[in-house]
């Protein structure tokens, strides 16, 4: 691989009590890419997305090595909240907090403590432009963010993650819960935003991963089939399970 | 062709079903609303006998401080004072403790504990006043008069036992607004690097604002409208209490104590229903608050 590794996991297990749902993954994200992780229900692949910024401390066993910056944020000592500063998350339902839009925005940024007006309403701006969202609520921050459609409240979520800066956002499903033409315009702001950051996505969606991605990754039962470019993935997959997956054979 | 028309625009048996199902339904909420309608108007009748047919004042009534019915003097505002006093200490105690039960119970203890306590905690809403008035009396006043002195009859009594027996509705009802918040408003938190207790604070708590209001809000109005349990540890004497150890009487305990000693139709029975009157204004207040508090939450 010739571009620089944002993130990569090393012999990444995961399991649910006694039930192994994720052996051995080894990726290397690269940095100021898209990343699909495709897959059947059940494959994993939520699961491994969620481990990576440590969403799933509560829930399940992370074995294996999460480098990130050339520390192993896998380890009991790692500062989980930095961690998920570093790397956000957006989910598949949009998730907006019943506050104002320029609350929702600044909501992580707060956290950190940060009160400098200037600094919060220059952040507002920033990243509501980042997720192409300004033109349309500009004159209305102060308004509730439960009022916008389900289209412009993803966008506001990714805008609410972006906020705080972070190297790598992650996405499960994001545009699953969303019409056809909310999913193109978050499609567009994804393939903006990777001149700032890394995106990883988990996708039902194969002509979301198709169009957006630069490399896929292929789960199944757990394990990492394949990962390549994209259009490597699509054109010749090397594995015979992905080529059964694309054509439709089972999933 | 024309047996299909007759079936297609007769009535059937469904359709008669139907008919009788909303007559039914009708029925029961003209007899629920006209009950209501009765009550107001009823004791409205009798609340005001006192200021048209025995000359008293209102605003002698409401601000007046000697209550000696036998003496013909009617100031009801001891009572009001003692009541307010008793519900509002015991609502801002009981607060604090049903939000901080609520937020272990939902969001940092196992959902076990929640699933063993609501049954627990649903059983102590259960429990007839009177135990509660018989706890206070057995065990809190004797304590208060070992700690503080004098009679261990008043206030400070009566605030202990309205606390005891609010706290398990608004725990109840806190929870209930606690589990109401969407699971994916604490996942989204934590995923922009939210600690748990930031989580709680900066979301959830706003999120459930109005379910906890109206949870305080309810357990204040069954404290305002307690009777028996109150009248068991407040010593009942009609003045405007100085202290949290001095006894004095509510509005409800004037009530019970008073309305089998005096005759129909007398000025002294008349002043009992104007209490009477003011009680049921102020459960409607407090009714019209809740109303208020959780229509802002459905926003």
């Amino acid at each position: 691989m010739q571009t620089k590794t944002a993130l990569e996991t090393k012999n990444l297990q995961v399991l649910y009590g006694e039930k192994h749902v994720a052996h051995d993954i080894n990726l290397k994200f690269p940095q100021n890419q898209i990343t699909a992780l495709i897959g059947a229900s059940g494959s994993g692949k939520s699961t491994v997305l969620r481990s990576l910024n440590r969403m799933n401390d509560d829930f399940a066993t992370v074995k294996g090595e999460i480098n990130f910056h050339g520390v192993n944020i896998n380890q009991p000592k790692v500062n989980v909240y930095r961690v998920r500063q570093q790397i956000g998350m957006v989910f598949q339902q949009p998730t907006p907090f019943p506050m104002s839009i320029y609350e929702n925005v600044i909501y992580g940024l707060r956290l950190t403590g940060e009160k400098d007006r200037r600094v919060l309403d220059q952040r507002v701006e920033e990243s509501l432009r980042q997720a192409a969202l300004w033109d349309e609520v500009r004159d209305q921050l102060k308004a509730s963010a439960l009022a916008l459609s389900g289209g412009q409240q993803q966008r506001l979520c990714i805008a609410r993650t972006l906020a705080v800066r972070p190297e790598i956002i992650l996405m499960d499903e994001p545009t699953s819960a969303l019409d056809p033409v909310s999913t193109s315009q978050i499609e567009d702001t994804l393939v903006q935003l990777k001149k700032h950051l890394t995106i990883i996505m988990v996708t039902h969606n194969m002509q979301q991963a198709s169009r957006s991605a630069d490399w896929t990754a292929f789960m199944h039962q757990g394990h990492l089939i394949e990962f390549d470019k994209t259009d490597t993935i699509f054109m010749n997959p090397h594995e015979q399970k992905t080529a059964d997956y694309l054509s439709g054979k089972f999933g | 062709m024309e047996d299909l028309k007759k079936r297609l625009t007769q009535p059937s048996i469904e359709s008669k079903q139907e008919w009788f199902g909303k007559l039914i339904s009708y029925l029961a909420m003209i007899l629920i609303g006209g009950l209501v309608g009765i009550i107001l108007i009823f004791l409205t009748l009798k609340g005001i006998a006192l200021f048209k047919d025995n000359g008293v004042g209102v605003w002698h009534f409401l601000s007046g401080t000697d209550w000696q019915p036998s003496h013909h003097h009617y100031g009801a505002l001891p009572m009001i004072v003692t009541s307010f006093s008793v519900t509002v200490l015991s609502g801002i105690i009981a607060l604090p403790l049903a939000l901080i039960v609520a937020i272990a119970i939902t969001e940092m203890l196992p959902e076990r504990v929640y699933q063993y306590l609501q049954p627990l905690i649903e059983l102590l809403v259960g429990i007839p006043s009177v135990v509660y008035g018989y706890l206070g009396l057995t065990i809190i006043v004797p304590y208060l008069r070992q700690v503080f002195g004098g009679t261990g009859f008043g206030i400070l009594a009566a605030t202990c036992v309205l606390f005891l027996m609010i706290l398990p509705t608004m725990t109840s009802m806190t929870i209930d607004s606690f589990r109401a918040v969407p699971q994916k408003y604490r996942q989204a938190s934590i995923g922009l690097g939210a600690t748990r207790w930031q989580t709680i604070s900066r979301v959830i708590i706003p999120s459930a604002k109005n379910g906890v209001l109206t949870a305080m809000v309810f357990g204040m109005a069954r404290a305002f409208g307690e009777a028996l349990a109150v009248q068991m540890v407040i010593g009942n004497t009609t003045v405007i209490p100085k202290g949290l150890m001095e006894s004095s009487a509510t509005l409800t305990s004037v009530l019970t104590t008073g309305i089998g000693n005096t005759v129909m139709g007398t000025a002294s029975n008349n002043a009992l229903w104007s209490l009477a009157l003011i009680l049921l204004v102020m459960s409607l207040a407090f009714n019209l608050l809740m109303r208020l508090s959780s229509k802002k939450g459905a926003r």
